[in-house]
């Protein structure tokens, strides 16, 4: 069946900036991938709605909030990921270190911090639209900020006062860490 | 450099469109077409089991209201239709809707209606007009033809009937698989997306949704058989293996979609394990794709 008129072009053109968030948010390549394609799938579903919206790219960024943060909430979400490892078979793109960079900071939050911290912080969103989005209290995202804010300076000031370490934990995870073709036999599109 | 100015830093650039982002997007939106697809397929299975239930109500209203009813060419059916109103009011009601009632069943209709079904059976298949025994006088003074019909027909039909419907992958794969080859690589793009995730119960699942489609330029045939393997895992071996019967004929520009969903015991995975999913063309396997992760 053909998507409808719109749709295509929608997906395309959020495609990088979904997959950034959701990178941010689950900080976890394949898991992102899924989150867009989720998205994709119940923004299709419901794309009456979507394209009547005022603003349809906002509507499938907040589904794939709304799909990060209810997988999150389910019992098998334990897997915790050590470290973003970027498919051998992905280019590179210029700013992946940043998005990269920002998701590994993330990981001292949990994924409720993580989605305040992005709709505040990179969607310059205000407490009241963060509330709303996510459903929640404004008291509650205001506090949630401010914490996910301190762990973080925390975390931060932790690894550039230690001394010992050759270099700071930080630094260290935020190094663009690529797996090598071997680990890989395919990936994409057959030769 | 703090963190907030990361994240400042990253929400003043716009994301930049690349070749993985373009193929993520293709990706997905294949996926949601075949959900799409998938949904309306169901739709069109519940829709067609409602009529089909909607038919045998009418069925049976139907044969009630044949066997309750008197035959319409009757004057004195008419009147007694109106008398199941009042079918325990003897006394005062006309005496004669007893009489109607019970001789309409038996004669008047049992002309007209075992004529109409012994033609209708009969053509329907030659051999069937032996099996079936002639109706019984007290068979067909039952107004029955329109119900019994379908099941007459439905029976006889089956020997000659079950050739057909019951033996599609003979049907399909002779004819099609004449003109057909094997799927090339080159002839095939795969986009897929795969989750590997501890569950509840402290395995390691990972489910693989992949689509192939064909870009080559003549038909080509899948092997319907896919296996997922774990690897370097010495201790529990997880092995998960999907086979379809039937080979799926990819026509040029289709797509064909697959989901293999296995797990294994965290307990059994040595950190860092790869495991391996395969699809099989008509030929050779022409696909794998490794993961690695630890299971926490």
């Amino acid at each position: 069946m053909p998507p409808p008129d719109g749709y295509q072009e929608l997906v395309t053109d959020q495609a990088p900036a979904l997959f950034r968030r959701a990178l941010l948010l689950s900080r976890d390549w394949h898991l992102a991938e899924d989150l867009v394609q989720e998205a994709a799938v119940q923004t299709l579903t419901k794309w009456g709605k979507v394209s009547a919206a005022d603003d349809p790219a906002a509507y499938i960024h907040a589904v794939l909030t709304n799909l990060f943060l209810d997988r999150a909430r389910k019992r098998s979400y334990s897997e915790v990921t050590t470290d973003i490892e970027v498919p051998a078979s992905v280019d590179p793109w210029p700013g992946i270190e940043l998005e990269l960079q920002v998701a590994r900071g993330l990981g001292v939050l949990g994924p409720a911090e993580r989605a305040v911290v992005v709709a505040r912080y990179m969607d310059d969103l205000s407490v009241a639209e963060v509330a709303q989005r996510l459903g929640r209290e404004e008291s509650w995202v205001r506090v949630t900020s401010y914490r996910a804010l301190k762990k973080m300076r925390n975390e931060l000031d932790e690894d550039e006062t230690s001394t010992d370490a050759p270099e700071p934990k930080a630094r260290r995870r935020w190094k663009l860490r690529r797996k090598s073709d071997n680990d890989r036999t395919f990936r994409g599109e057959v030769a | 450099m703090s963190i907030e100015d990361d994240l400042k830093k990253l929400s003043s650039t716009p994301a930049v469109p690349n070749a993985f982002a373009t193929s993520l997007a293709a990706a997905s939106v294949a996926k949601a077409s075949a959900h799409m697809t998938r949904l309306r397929r169901l739709s069109v299975v519940g829709a067609s089991v409602v009529v089909a239930a909607a038919a045998a109500i009418s069925l049976l209203v139907t044969r009630h209201a044949d066997l309750s009813d008197p035959p319409a060419s009757d004057p004195t059916a008419t009147a007694s239709q109106s008398q199941p109103v009042s079918p325990v009011a003897p006394s005062s009601a006309e005496p004669q809707s007893a009489v109607p009632t019970q001789s309409v069943t038996a004669v008047p209709s049992a002309t007209p209606s075992a004529s109409s079904p012994s033609p209708s059976v009969i053509p329907s298949d030659a051999s069937s007009s032996t099996t079936p025994s002639p109706n019984d006088p007290e068979e067909a003074a039952t107004p029955l033809p329109p119900i019994v019909k379908p099941s007459i027909v439905g029976e006889p039909n089956t020997p000659t009937g079950s050739a057909a419907p019951t033996d599609p992958g003979t049907q399909t794969s002779s004819p099609a698989s004449q003109g057909i080859a094997a799927c090339e690589k080159t002839q095939l793009r795969v986009v897929y997306s795969e989750q590997v995730s501890t569950n509840s119960s402290g395995q390691l699942e990972v489910v693989l949704l992949a689509t192939l489609r064909n870009d080559g330029t003549t038909p080509c045939r899948i092997k319907g058989d896919l296996s997922a393997t774990l690897k370097e895992s010495q201790a529990g071996t997880a092995y998960a293996r999907e086979s379809r019967p039937n080979p799926t004929d990819l026509q040029v520009g289709q797509s064909w979609t697959f989901r293999v969903n296995f797990f294994t015991s965290c307990a059994s995975l040595e950190r860092g394990a790869t495991v391996e999913a395969m699809v099989g063309s008509y030929g050779p396997y022409i696909w794998t794709n490794t993961y690695r992760r630890d299971c926490s």
